[in-house]
């Protein structure tokens, strides 16, 4: 081989190195999308207004523009017109956001004369598609509002079941809201003897996601094991009282059920 | 034929070979750092949720020998005091993913007791600082069982134990579920932050109680990315597109040639989700549209996993189908017994507004593993992958089948 041979090969050699240097520099950097804040929960009275921002940031290694898109959640019914686009406005549907870089993007809270309840809307901010681009990713935050003055509270446990699993004993409770503003409920479920004397076991339902007005959600978790020298519960008769608080109310619900030998759950 | 080989001057012939040793260097790692994805990532410099003990969040792993951020498991005890019991335990009542620690401790009359997670380096583990300054919370999940465990103190240590009671976390004894603590880091009393060894301690003397504990972060107070790559199946580089290749014609259920992966450095607020649509404007639209006339649709369905597939534990990519006329789909390599038989979901498209679990890839549960309602937690790195499939038995010769897909984080 000449050196003109070897010339050549140091020059490719020397362009490979540099390509895989870029490659490990793009393996190594992280992207993507983010907003904030998550979520907003506001209280405001009829005939006013707020005004708030969220802020965007782009960590991809390029320009990217945000398209933002509103949608309808789950306002009260007792609202004539629900459009999320009658109280809630954005100056713009898109903003470009340099590589690297955030934005805040500002939005008003119309609270019209004629809304009562809760009114509540999603708001999209998704990536624009690129020609040719298949795949839009997009993070979805809700803006909920409750009109001061106008609340109704009314909700109540539509059932309360305890379901036998592998593990124990699970409970299910659907709470339904017939009021006009949403709610986030949490409670306990005490489990007495079946004279209802001794209280043998609580169990804690944490604050969690929404109730919203005019429907109903179930909310699920471990009430008990199958281990009786930990928190399982003997064969026997018992009774459950469930206590379900939202705002300054209170609901109760009792039930009777009996587990068998086996552990397994009837509820009467 | 002859050749004539004229050898160059040796520092020249030196130099070649350096360079040739170089790159061959270089691309034996390249090709491990594209392989096992993000290998040399340090997750505590760059991530904003950092998982401790987490199985949706990417951060620490114990025992994880000379890969950056590895901590390992300490417990100890003095005088009179019995050594706490922390055992992993698997259940679907974990607050995150499938597991948690379950732990019990005990008092006595004299000496001490607690357990750790210790930052170390190195495959000896040795125990090594680091700097936590950049998160600004510790979080994590306690569920108080039997005893009282108000008087246990949490924290971190630096040159020393800083901690605070859990009574000061707003921890209500009684209550036998979870409860969320959050630490702000810089109120510890006296801490530094930028020289942390035990990232995340429980000083259990004094406490007599068994509890458990889920999903230990660290949080910076800037919010992190939600983000989706597409990537090739055969060799796991990015791409712009998903595909199908062309022997899919007239097939029925085919997986497409490329794979999603999803990664997630947000924690706002446990009700996350993220979902799944194609979003080409119409219910009727739930897959690949053909370009020319709009009107004719080849179904598609996904699947999350943990894991690239195929893979040796028996998840492969062929997609079957039972019954009729609205059949299950099934991963047709492995057993009808499997509980995770059926892993494929068919796909929505986002004008149905779909909000039921069909749509579901992964919530704080953890990724969504089958129809009937597994989800299962992960280990670091954590990159969940979506596949997609299509039936392209009715495909058209010479039509171009497109589909817009929505990978949607929401909060609620």
């Amino acid at each position: 081989m000449n050196k003109k041979h070897w010339r050549v090969e140091i020059y490719f050699m020397k362009k490979i190195i540099f390509i895989i240097g870029l490659l490990f520099i793009y393996g190594f950097s992280f992207a993507g999308l983010s907003v904030d804040p998550a979520i907003v929960n506001i209280t405001t009275d009829a005939n006013s207004s707020y005004e708030g921002k969220y802020v965007v940031k782009n960590t991809y290694d390029k320009p990217i523009t945000v398209v933002i898109k509103l949608e309808n959640w789950n306002t009260y019914s007792g609202n004539t017109n629900t459009d999320v686009n009658r109280w809630l406005h954005f100056e713009k549907d898109k903003y470009p956001i340099p590589s690297g870089e955030s934005i805040e993007v500002p939005y008003k809270i119309n609270i019209l004369d004629d809304m009562k309840g809760s009114v509540s809307g999603r708001v999209y901010f998704s990536v624009e598609q690129e020609e040719g681009q298949m795949v839009t990713i997009a993070i979805s935050v809700p803006i909920y509002v409750i009109v001061r003055g106008t609340e109704k509270i009314d909700f109540k446990i539509d059932s309360l079941n305890f379901i036998g699993t592998k593990n124990g004993i699970n409970y299910q409770v659907i709470v339904k809201n017939d009021g006009n503003v949403h709610f986030r409920p949490s409670g306990i479920i005490e489990i007495y003897d079946k004279k209802k004397k001794k209280l043998i076991r609580t169990v804690y339902i944490s604050e969690t996601v929404p109730v919203y007005a005019e429907k109903s959600r179930d909310f699920s978790g471990p009430l008990v094991s199958n281990d009786i020298k930990k928190d399982g519960l003997k064969k026997g008769k018992y009774v459950a009282v469930l206590k379900i608080r939202a705002f300054d109310k209170e609901i109760i619900k009792e039930i009777k059920f009996k587990v068998s030998k086996l552990g397994e759950v009837v509820t009467s | 034929m002859s050749a004539n080989f004229n050898l160059p001057a040796t520092g020249e012939y030196l130099q070649v070979k350096k360079i040739q040793r170089l790159a061959y260097f270089l691309f034996v790692c390249l090709f491990v750092m594209l392989f096992t994805n993000n290998l040399f990532a340090n997750n505590l410099t760059d991530k904003h949720v950092y998982g401790l003990f987490s199985e949706n969040f990417n951060g620490a792993t114990q025992n994880a020998g000379t890969v950056d951020d590895n901590i390992v498991y300490n417990v100890w005890n003095g005088d009179l005091y019995p050594l706490p019991v922390v055992n992993t335990v698997s259940g679907s009542d974990a607050k995150e993913g499938n597991n948690y620690y379950s732990c019990s401790v005990s008092s006595a009359s004299v000496g001490w007791s607690g357990f750790c997670f210790t930052f170390v380096t190195g495959t000896g583990n040795t125990v090594t600082t680091r700097d936590i300054s950049a998160f600004s919370t510790l979080e994590f999940y306690i569920r108080p069982k039997t005893g009282d465990v108000s008087d246990i103190k949490v924290g971190v240590t630096d040159s020393a134990d800083r901690t605070v009671k859990l009574s000061s976390l707003g921890i209500n004894n009684s209550s036998h579920t979870w409860q969320k603590c959050t630490i702000n880091l810089s109120s510890l009393p006296s801490v530094n932050l930028t020289n942390i060894k035990n990232p995340f301690l429980f000083n259990t003397t004094f406490a007599t109680a068994t509890f458990d504990l889920d999903s230990i972060v660290l949080k910076r107070s800037s919010i992190g990315e939600f983000n989706v790559t597409i990537k090739n199946i055969s060799d796991n580089l990015a791409t712009s597109s998903v595909t199908w290749n062309a022997s899919s014609f007239r097939k029925n259920w085919v997986a497409a040639e490329q794979y999603l992966e999803l990664s997630l450095d947000i924690l706002e607020t446990d009700n996350w989700n993220v979902r799944i649509y194609t979003d080409n404007g119409a219910v009727s639209k739930d897959g690949l549209v053909d370009t020319a006339s709009g009107t004719k649709v080849l179904q598609m369905c996904w699947r999350v996993s943990k894991n690239l597939l195929p893979n040796a534990s028996g998840d492969t990519l062929v997609i079957a189908y039972s019954g009729s006329p609205n059949y299950a789909l099934y991963d047709g390599g492995k057993s009808a017994t499997d509980p995770w038989y059926y892993p494929w979901f068919y796909i929505t498209d986002s004008a149905k507004g779909d909000a039921t679990d069909y749509s579901l890839l992964w919530d704080s549960r953890g990724y969504h593993i089958s129809v009937s309602g597994d989800f299962g937690g992960m280990n670091n790195p954590i990159y969940p992958k979506v596949y997609l499939g299509a039936n392209c038995a009715n495909a058209i010769g010479g039509l171009t089948y497109n589909a817009n897909i929505k990978v949607i984080l929401s909060y609620e």
